[in-house]
């Protein structure tokens, strides 16, 4: 947590990123824009054609959760291994660790703000109704900030410790994706199965992250589920880093 | 004031190989599965039970054979290695000459990297901007610096990195050998510099095979050996034994690794 005192560390690593990604590139960011823009435009429109739904329903809901489940699952896969990557600054200044996650969830945030000029898009183009529900946006984006800070973290400190999470982390993202709700709306499935979107946390927090954009409301099963991952998980994590983090430089 | 105090100080590293970093052989024992004994984690001893106290105006000068522990004891001057056992105080701002380009970036132009640098270094951007005209007439590159620093010469880099690194005067300095960067008369200008910030630090912390610097500069040194401390005492003592022990050869020479001392 002091890492938040360091945040001109945290913003500079973050943007490095991005520079070095897009240095003497002549669109530049625009690329992160584009490239999202044609993956939602692709999917969502072959999504429509099989599901034989209309699009004006479907693209909306595939394109605003495609952003952000791209959004959650880069921050955790870059998170398993940015104390490798970052290992050098570790080992000659006294710094704490929780910069390298800041940094990855704030790059991360960047190529989000890009990419919410596809979903001002797809509101306008889509007549998604503009209503009060859209200001659930502030809430569901910080109870998001927060487990992503704990989770990176404990991602981190895991995959530097025992290498082969990193593989099982990356895999298991795939897996999730298709019984995460990102391509598919809930009500595709049978009621009866609905128990894999209840009690999948990654489904909570992308309906937490997606129904403000669409104006939709959140269900307090979301609110709870969210609240009480974010700050029960944040407890347990804390407790974990506060024992393991002074031995995580010699495992890098 | 700084002060720096180790009581019994020991630093393990945890050797960690392909298996002992598997989860797969963390469940199977979890599970009680057996494991032989090359399975288990093997732990090299850097510093063992290390007494040490430093107070403003002390110079210390840490000499020893490569693997003996300089650098381990310097990260742990430096706050980069908690101790495993025993206790570190360091009190007072810490500035590591171990790496000098940390936080730079190649991409960037020169003048944003005396930003990017300093920032790394604590400095608000306010004073880092404040800095930058002078740092940048220090390291002599003119023009140079509105251009990214991949387009410069190794030597100009590192008279950029030096010309950052030391413009902000720590409390505490740590240095592992002597640096010198650029062309001959840069040394010269670099090595003013340096001695300068040594001046005004309240503590040095040095390690280097160079026994007349250490001579020169120190006031205090430590012979380690194997972790532990050989000696300790003032620079001519201490010196004299460890010249003793390991009379002067011409292969001395090839051993030291020489860490940023590159001239081009």
């Amino acid at each position: 947590m002091q890492g938040a005192f360091n945040w001109r560390v945290a913003h500079l690593l973050g943007i490095q990123q991005l520079r070095h990604r897009f240095a003497r590139s002549r669109l530049g960011q625009t690329w992160l824009t584009l490239s999202t823009a044609l993956t939602i435009a692709a999917m969502g429109g072959v999504w429509s054609l099989l599901w034989k739904q209309p699009l004006r329903e479907l693209l909306p809901f595939v394109g605003v959760g495609i952003i952000m489940w791209s959004f959650i699952t880069q921050v955790l896969t870059e998170c398993t291994l940015i104390f490798i990557t970052h290992g050098h600054f570790y080992r000659n200044q006294k710094m704490n660790f929780s910069v390298s996650v800041y940094s990855v969830i704030y790059n991360n945030t960047l190529v989000l703000a890009y990419n919410l000029i596809i979903v001002v898009v797809l509101i306008i183009a889509f007549g998604v109704p503009i209503n009060w529900y859209q200001l659930q946006i502030v809430p569901a984006f910080v109870l998001t900030w927060i487990t992503m800070a704990w989770s990176g973290y404990i991602i981190a400190m895991a995959c530097v410790r025992y290498r082969d999470i990193i593989q099982l982390i990356t895999s298991w993202l795939q897996v999730l994706f298709w019984v995460t709700p990102v391509m598919w709306k809930p009500d595709f499935i049978p009621a009866q199965y609905h128990f894999i979107i209840d009690y999948n946390p990654f489904a909570q927090f992308l309906n937490l992250l997606r129904n403000p954009f669409l104006g939709e409301p959140v269900s307090s099963h979301t609110w709870l589920s969210t609240s009480a991952i974010t700050f029960g998980g944040g407890i347990l994590a804390l407790l974990l880093i506060g024992r393991y983090q002074r031995r995580i430089i010699f495992w890098i | 004031m700084a002060r720096i105090s180790l009581r019994q100080v020991v630093v393990d590293f945890p050797v960690i190989n392909a298996a002992s970093q598997s989860l797969q052989l963390r469940l199977y024992q979890a599970l009680g599965g057996k494991l032989t004994s090359s399975h288990r984690t093997v732990v090299v001893r850097a510093l063992d039970g290390l007494d040490l106290n430093l107070n403003d105006g002390d110079r210390l000068g840490i000499i020893g054979h490569n693997g003996s522990g300089k650098t381990t004891l310097l990260r742990v001057l430096a706050g980069v290695y908690p101790p495993s056992a025993g206790e570190a105080l360091i009190e007072g701002s810490v500035s590591s000459f171990a790496d000098m380009t940390l936080g730079m970036d190649p991409e960037s132009t020169g003048w944003d990297n005396i930003i990017f640098r300093c920032a790394f270094m604590g400095l608000s951007f306010a004073t880092a901007k404040k800095l930058a005209p002078v740092i940048g007439e220090f390291s002599e590159l003119g023009d140079y610096l509105t251009l990214p620093t991949r387009t410069y010469s190794t030597g100009m880099f590192l008279r950029l990195a030096f010309a950052i690194s030391s413009s902000i005067e720590p409390n505490i300095l740590i240095m592992d050998e002597m640096i010198g960067a650029g062309d001959a008369q840069f040394v010269q200008k670099a090595k003013r510099r340096l001695h300068e910030l040594i001046g005004k630090a309240n503590i040095l912390a040095i390690a280097s095979h160079d026994m007349t610097l250490i001579r020169d500069l120190c006031n205090k040194v430590i012979w380690l050996e194997h972790g532990v401390i050989k000696q300790f005492g003032p620079p001519k003592t201490i010196i004299a034994a460890y010249r003793n022990a390991n009379p002067p050869r011409d292969l001395d020479k090839a051993e030291d690794d020489g860490c940023a001392s590159v001239e081009s």
